[in-house]
C-alpha cells in the first residue's frame, strides 16, 4: 500500500492511514461507532506510548490493522467480565449486539449499496466478515488478511471463499447482484 | 454471477462503503488529542492505577482463596488427607512409653522359631561314671629355670 512508506515518524504513519484504520475498526465493532472511536483511540495510545511497537516484521498497515484487531477483542471481553461481575448476564443477558439502529440522518446520508452490503456482512460469521473486508475493502492479500487476524493462510483462504459464497447469495437475494 | 465477474463488482461495492466511512469518520487530530488526553491521565493516576478489568479479576481470585481457606477449616479431612471411608487409625494409647529395654518392634514375632530356646538354656550333664584315672598334678608342666622374682632382680 501506498500508506506503507517507510517513514520512522509513527504519527505520520497512524495519519495517513487513518481512515483505513477507522474503517477496520468499525468492521471489527460491528460497525458501532462510538466503540469502533474508543477502539482507535486505544490503539493510537498503544502506540504513541510504547505499548504496541512495530517489529518491522510486516508491513506498518497490516501491524497496525492486527493492534486494531486485538484491542477490539480485548474491549470485547473486557465488556463480558464486566457484565458477568454485575450479574447481568446470569439474568439473561444476551450478548451485545454492537450494531445500534442508524439515526434518520445517517439513514438519509448512506446509500442504500452501502446499508446492504454493510446487512449482509452482519449476517456474516465474524472471521469470513473480517477476510473480506481486509481482502475487498482494504486491498490486503488474503496472505496479509491472514497475518492481520493471527491465522494461517490456508484458515484464511478457507473463510474467504465461505465468505464471498455467503456474500453472494445475500446480495443476490437483495438484488444488488445477478 | 462468476467468480471474475464477482470481485470487481463486490470491490466496486466495497469501496462505496469506504467512502462514505470516511466521509463521515472522525478526524485524525480529534481521536489523537483524545489519546494524549487519556496518557495524560493515565500519567496522573500513576503507574499503580490498575483498570477495572484486572480489579475485578483480584477481587474474584481473592474470594476463591477465602471460600476455598473456610472450606478447608471447616471440612474434617483435610485436602489431600484421608478419604472420608477410610477406616480411622487406632487410638493413640496414652499409658507410659515403654524404655529401650522392655520396648520390642512389631516384628520380633518372626524370630520365635521352633527350638529358638535351645539357643537360650544350656545343658545340664550328668557327672561322668568313674573309670579309676586320677586328675593329673596341678601346676607347671615343666619346671621353671628361675622364679620371676629372681629374674627380676637380676635385671
Amino acid at each position: 500500500m501506498a500508506n506503507d512508506a517507510m517513514t520512522s515518524d509513527p504519527v505520520q504513519q497512524l495519519e495517513e492511514l487513518h481512515s483505513a484504520s477507522f474503517g477496520w475498526a468499525l468492521a471489527c465493532c460491528r460497525w458501532d461507532r462510538e466503540e469502533a472511536e474508543e477502539v482507535l483511540q486505544t490503539t493510537y495510545l498503544k502506540v504513541l506510548d510504547g505499548r504496541a511497537r512495530f517489529g518491522q516484521k510486516s508491513s506498518f498497515s497490516t501491524w497496525l490493522f492486527g493492534v486494531i484487531h486485538r484491542t477490539a477483542a480485548e474491549r470485547r471481553r473486557a465488556r463480558w467480565l464486566r457484565l458477568l461481575a454485575s450479574g447481568r448476564w446470569l439474568d439473561g443477558h444476551q450478548p451485545p449486539a454492537p450494531a445500534p439502529a442508524p439515526t434518520p440522518e445517517s439513514r438519509a446520508r448512506e446509500s442504500e449499496t452501502a446499508r446492504t452490503l454493510r446487512a449482509a456482512l452482519g449476517a456474516l460469521p465474524a472471521r469470513q466478515r473480517e477476510v473480506l473486508h481486509l481482502v475487498f475493502y482494504q486491498d490486503l492479500s488474503v496472505g496479509a488478511a491472514a497475518a492481520v487476524l493471527g491465522i494461517s493462510v490456508g484458515s484464511a483462504r478457507t473463510h474467504y471463499h465461505r465468505g464471498k459464497t455467503s456474500l453472494q447469495q445475500r446480495l443476490a437475494g437483495e438484488g444488488l447482484l445477478r | 454471477m462468476s467468480g471474475p465477474e464477482l470481485d470487481p463488482r463486490l470491490r466496486e461495492m466495497f469501496g462505496v462503503l469506504r467512502r462514505e466511512e470516511e466521509q463521515a469518520g472522525p478526524s485524525f487530530d480529534r481521536l489523537r488529542a483524545a489519546a494524549a488526553r487519556r496518557q495524560h491521565r493515565a500519567g496522573e493516576r500513576g503507574h499503580g492505577g490498575r483498570s477495572p478489568v484486572v480489579r475485578i479479576a483480584a477481587i474474584t481470585a481473592s474470594a476463591a482463596a477465602a471460600l476455598i481457606a473456610v472450606t478447608w477449616l471447616v471440612v474434617d479431612a483435610p485436602l489431600g488427607g484421608k478419604p472420608r471411608g477410610a477406616p480411622a487409625s487406632p487410638p493413640f494409647s496414652a499409658g507410659p512409653a515403654p524404655t529401650i529395654s522392655t520396648w520390642q518392634p512389631a516384628t520380633d514375632f518372626l524370630l520365635r522359631t521352633p527350638g529358638r530356646e535351645l539357643l537360650t538354656i544350656s545343658p545340664a550333664f550328668r557327672p561322668l561314671p568313674s573309670i579309676g584315672l586320677e586328675a593329673p598334678p596341678r601346676g607347671p608342666r615343666f619346671p621353671r629355670s628361675q622364679p620371676p622374682a629372681a629374674r627380676r632382680t637380676s635385671t
